[in-house]
């Protein structure tokens, strides 16, 4: 009896020592876990961008980048899983795993029990917060990529002995994944210009947008529509107007009546070159905003300028990709804040502007019959000279005086 | 106008009021003259409105200037250094100066389609465009200067009158939003730039600083080599009409300048 309770008594103590022991043979090692490399669909590195590199954006996950993670397991046998968890809480406990508690989710299916391998876990599988055990391919949906904030999912990388378990042995790695783009820019105007449109737009922060790193102006050569607008104007008798007529716009009086003041009212039906609407571009503005969901953006090709930096508020644009822009012909303009994660935001409003010849100092003079300007562009290598020519012989005046100068001495 | 007017008055206020002082204090700085270093040159920070005489060219038509930046003068700023040379007893010095300015204007372009069918009882500015149309003016001249200082270094009066005349040349530039200006002729396209000579004529008086705070002008002296300082008033005439040449485009102006001068 006594040796039976010895043998149980060592026996005890062989596990509570032992087991411990055995369980941490198995170790699992992420190895790039400061430099993490997304792929694109085709298999090609993504090369980071300068600001925020290593984080996910909208374009990322919409383009259905993988992550590629490195890793390095051993003491592993034939009876234990390596699985991959994501979330963005701790998903060791059970409970973050299992019912009605669970908060993370399977990314990836059970890795392979080898001592150096790689993974690569689609973007849209790791922010996809979804329920069960089991893993669930979401790299067909690009609706999960929208509305993110700036948010950390945790890869887990676990071995398990059993189901429903406490994992022997983690490791883990950190992804930065902002989806949501800013803000509307505000204070959007536009202005015809000669062959070109001038845009204005308030400042960053002025509208809500603080993280904004460039400034991208969408252009449609085909608006749908611009709107006419019935408007009273009051012209008095010194020129002043009340009314907003503009240069682009037709605008018809249609009936006049006399007024105080020597002015007269009138109605006008007018064409600003404020209001039009475009269906490429409105489609975007329409979904637009703050609330989460990301906008489906215009087409590239709309693009027809980007401007980078904070701390403009004006940018020119004379070609809508390599197409230069038509005098008296009507464009419909819109802009996007892109922020330090490289996210377009929301689309504003499009207004419409029609490009035209603008007056010229130079050509008004030359036209009055001014005669200067002698610097011919089809002579441009002799005319260049001719223009230089004086202050070169100053120069050399002065050189060679100073040589004489010097030679006295 | 007006404002240069009064701006000149403001200028010259001084000018009267330094002349009006009793002379009581002039012994005191008399005591520091031995003390004076070597003065061999006068540098000038300068500032003038400007109005080029552009419209003034014979044969051309209409006001092209004023028709697109208006009659308002623009700033030009500038800087002249003047190498006295020679000092001739109880008048003054001489030497050749050299001089450099720039000024710039600029305004918003019309669209033509909005100014051919704008209404009589509309202000044109209703067709402005988002272009801008500039011209850029770089004024250079070398002159003979004479100053007499006499009366300043003789007589303690603090009045240095002086006259420049010498040669000028303008270089300019019209540019619109887009870059340098083209026109479109029927012999070819000519670049709106271009450079103009010209004759500078100028007259002024310069009130001695160093009058107000004679010890303190001793000590500028010994610490940087300032033999004296002035704030000055200046008529001048740069003829920019293209001495010379051709056609030019007429950039020089008839205006005055006020700055701060430095006897070194």
């Amino acid at each position: 009896m006594k040796l039976a309770k010895l043998l149980w008594v060592v026996s005890m103590l062989l596990v509570v020592i032992g087991a411990p022991r055995l369980a941490s043979a198995q170790t699992i090692e992420i190895t790039n876990k400061d430099s993490l490399v997304r792929l694109t669909p085709g298999g090609d590195t993504v090369t980071p961008r300068a600001v925020n590199g290593k984080a996910v954006n909208y374009a990322d996950c919409v383009d259905n980048q993988r992550i590629r993670i490195a890793y390095k397991a051993s003491g592993f046998d034939p009876n234990q899983t390596l699985e991959v968890w994501a979330g963005q809480q701790d998903c060791k406990p059970i409970e973050a795993r299992n019912g009605t508690t669970q908060q993370c989710w399977r990314p990836h299916g059970d890795l392979p029990r080898q001592e150096v391998g790689t993974v690569e876990i689609p973007v849209r599988n790791i922010v996809k917060k979804r329920t069960g055990s089991s893993v669930v391919d979401s790299t067909g949906d690009p609706s999960v990529c929208s509305g993110i904030p700036l948010s950390t999912f945790s890869l887990y990388f676990m071995w398990f002995q059993g189901n429903g378990t406490l994992p022997i042995s983690t490791d883990q790695v950190d992804v930065s994944v902002k989806t949501q783009g800013p803000g509307a820019v505000t204070g959007l105007s536009v202005a015809p210009g000669n062959a070109r449109i001038i845009v204005t737009y308030g400042a960053a922060g002025e509208g809500g947008v603080t993280d904004q790193t460039s400034l991208r102006v969408y252009c449609d050569a085909n608006p749908a529509a611009t709107i006419a607008v019935t408007k009273q104007v009051l012209v008095c008798a010194d020129a002043s107007t009340s009314g907003d007529a503009s240069d682009t716009g037709a605008a018809d009086a249609a009936a006049e009546q006399p007024s105080d003041a020597g002015c007269v009212e009138r109605t006008e039906v007018v064409t600003p070159s404020s209001e039009c609407s475009s269906t490429v571009l409105s489609g975007a503005a329409a979904d637009a905003g703050d609330s989460g969901a990301s906008p489906p953006l215009p087409d590239d090709r709309y693009k027809c300028a980007e401007i980078g930096g904070a701390l403009g508020s004006r940018v020119v644009v004379e070609k809508i990709g390599d197409e230069p822009l038509v005098n008296d012909k009507s464009y419909a303009v819109a802009i996007a804040a892109v922020d330090s994660y490289g996210n377009v935001g929301a689309v504003g409003a499009p207004l419409c502007v029609m490009p035209g010849e603008t007056t010229d100092f130079w050509e008004t003079y030359r036209d009055g019959g001014g005669g200067a300007g002698g610097c011919s562009v089809d002579a441009a290598p002799i005319s260049t000279i001719t223009c230089i020519l004086p202050c070169a012989a100053l120069v050399v005046g002065v050189l060679r005086r100073r040589k004489r100068k010097g030679g006295n001495r | 106008m007006t404002s240069p007017s009064r701006a000149a008055i403001v200028l010259l206020l001084p000018l009267l009021v330094a002349l009006s002082l009793p002379a009581y204090a002039q012994p005191r700085w008399h005591a520091g003259k031995t003390t004076r270093s070597p003065q061999t040159l006068a540098l000038e920070l300068r500032f003038s409105p400007f109005r080029p005489d552009i419209d003034s060219e014979p044969g051309l038509e209409g006001k092209p200037y004023e028709s697109t930046f208006g009659t308002m003068p623009r700033l030009m700023i500038a800087g002249e250094a003047d190498w006295q040379a020679f000092r001739i007893p109880h008048l003054g010095t001489v030497g050749p100066g050299v001089g450099v300015g720039y000024t710039n204007m600029s305004e918003r372009a019309y669209l033509k389609r909005c100014i051919a069918k704008l209404a009589n009882d509309k202000p044109k500015s209703t067709c402005e465009s988002g272009d801008e149309t500039s011209l850029d003016i770089w004024q250079s001249y070398m002159v003979a200067v004479v100053r007499f200082d006499a009366l300043w270094h003789d007589f303690r009066v603090p009045i240095v009158p002086y006259v420049k005349a010498g040669l000028g040349l303008g270089f300019w530039q019209a540019s619109t939003t887009g870059g340098l200006s083209i026109s479109k002729t029927a012999s070819g396209p000519v670049e709106g730039r271009g450079y103009t000579f010209g004759t500078h004529l100028a007259a002024g008086a310069a009130l001695a600083l160093d009058w107000l705070d004679p010890h303190s002008s001793v000590t500028l002296d010994q610490s940087v080599g300032i033999n004296s300082s002035y704030v000055f008033f200046e008529y001048y005439m740069s003829n920019l009409n293209g001495l010379g040449q051709s056609e030019a485009l007429r950039v020089g102006a008839t205006t005055w300048a006020v700055g701060l001068a430095f006897e070194l």
